[in-house]
């Protein structure tokens, strides 16, 4: 059987799909469903599905399944990164003059934004709906890509890799039954049922004022990170995971990295 | 007459140059020693300065990646 692969833009990010033994049309039907959760989790799309919640902040919305698990995901790993990982630093990515996609270069930043509160306290989940604080905004860019791999990669196919811009999740044997031969920190690893995710603070830069600013915002200031790392992969069983514990890692800079992926990550590389 | 000889002379001597240099290169691109070889930095010198960590539960391949992981 052959591999069979395509790429394409969407999540803003370049994706790439392969897969061996795939059913006809699995390919496209796989890029068409990702289009479509662009559509909705893109917070610069007006119409889109956390637009909606953002400009309803305050009340209860009724909010999709996807949604609903995305907010739930999003909850579980603010808990797991001890506060870390976020999705409520929306006012922070205003600030800096993240209010458009950087394609369409960034926009003049206003005042500072104050360190978020608590992710617990701004966002309420239940069956079918969802409440934001009021004056709050969730950017789910921080995880959306992982979460997408995940719920992806079964749909696809038993042997086949999805990557969402650089967070992926590979399953099945790969090509040759070993798993799948992703590059990471410069080596080839063999993954298979495993996904990877970097993080980093190089890419989504611009300068401002004279300063240096980037998209990565630290939830302890609401000001972009400081870490002394740049960048920072892992493999993980989930691509979730991994996106969450490099984002983790990243923000918790060398000193508590190391210690803080020896206890969960099944492999990573920091820069 | 003799300006033709010099032309045919000039005109051999150019022919003969560019021969023998395209067999002499041709003869020494694969030299280990050449100095056209520049060294080729290896893929571990090119990750110096990351710290890759692999735990037994992931094994590493010897063949070329299908895809990367990557900052976006």
């Amino acid at each position: 059987m052959s591999l069979e692969e395509t790429r394409f833009t969407a999540l803003g990010s370049h994706c790439h799909l392969l897969g061996i033994g795939l059913r006809p049309g699995s390919l496209r039907r796989a890029e068409a469903w990702v289009a479509s959760m662009h559509l909705r989790f893109s917070r610069f799309l007006p119409d889109s599905e956390v637009s909606r919640l953002n400009a309803s902040a305050g009340v209860w919305v009724e909010v999709s399944g996807e949604l609903e698990a995305m907010l739930r995901s999003a909850l579980e790993a603010y808990q797991e990164s001890g506060g870390l990982v976020h999705v409520g630093v929306l006012g922070s990515m205003l600030a800096i003059g993240y209010t458009r996609p950087l394609a369409e270069g960034p926009a003049p930043g206003g005042e500072p934004a104050e360190a978020p509160q608590p992710l617990s306290e701004m966002v309420e989940v239940r069956p079918g709906n969802a409440r934001l604080r009021p004056g709050s905004g969730i950017d789910l860019g921080g995880i959306a890509k992982g979460w997408l791999a995940d719920r992806l990669s079964p749909n696809l196919g038993r042997n086949s890799l999805v990557n969402l811009g650089g967070d992926l999740q590979a399953r099945g044997g790969g090509p040759e039954g070993q798993g799948w031969p992703v590059g990471l920190g410069g080596a080839t690893l063999m993954l298979r049922d495993q996904g990877a995710a970097t993080s980093g603070t190089w890419r989504r830069r611009w300068a401002q004022e004279g300063c240096a600013v980037h998209h990565l915002i630290d939830p302890r200031t609401g000001r972009p990170a400081l870490s002394d790392l740049k960048e920072v992969s892992v493999v993980a069983p989930t691509a979730t995971a991994a996106e969450v514990w490099a984002k983790t890692a990243l923000l918790l800079g060398s000193s508590g990295a190391e210690s803080f992926l020896a206890e969960r990550a099944l492999a990573w590389c920091m820069d | 007459m003799r300006e033709l000889g010099l032309k045919a002379g000039a005109t051999a001597l150019t022919l003969a140059a560019a021969v023998a240099s395209a067999l002499y290169v041709g003869g020494h691109l694969k030299n280990g020693g050449a100095p056209m070889q520049p060294p080729v930095a290896s893929p571990a010198a090119a990750a110096a300065g990351t710290r890759l960590s692999v735990t037994s539960s992931v094994a590493t391949g010897d063949v070329a990646p299908v895809t990367s992981t990557y900052v976006s």
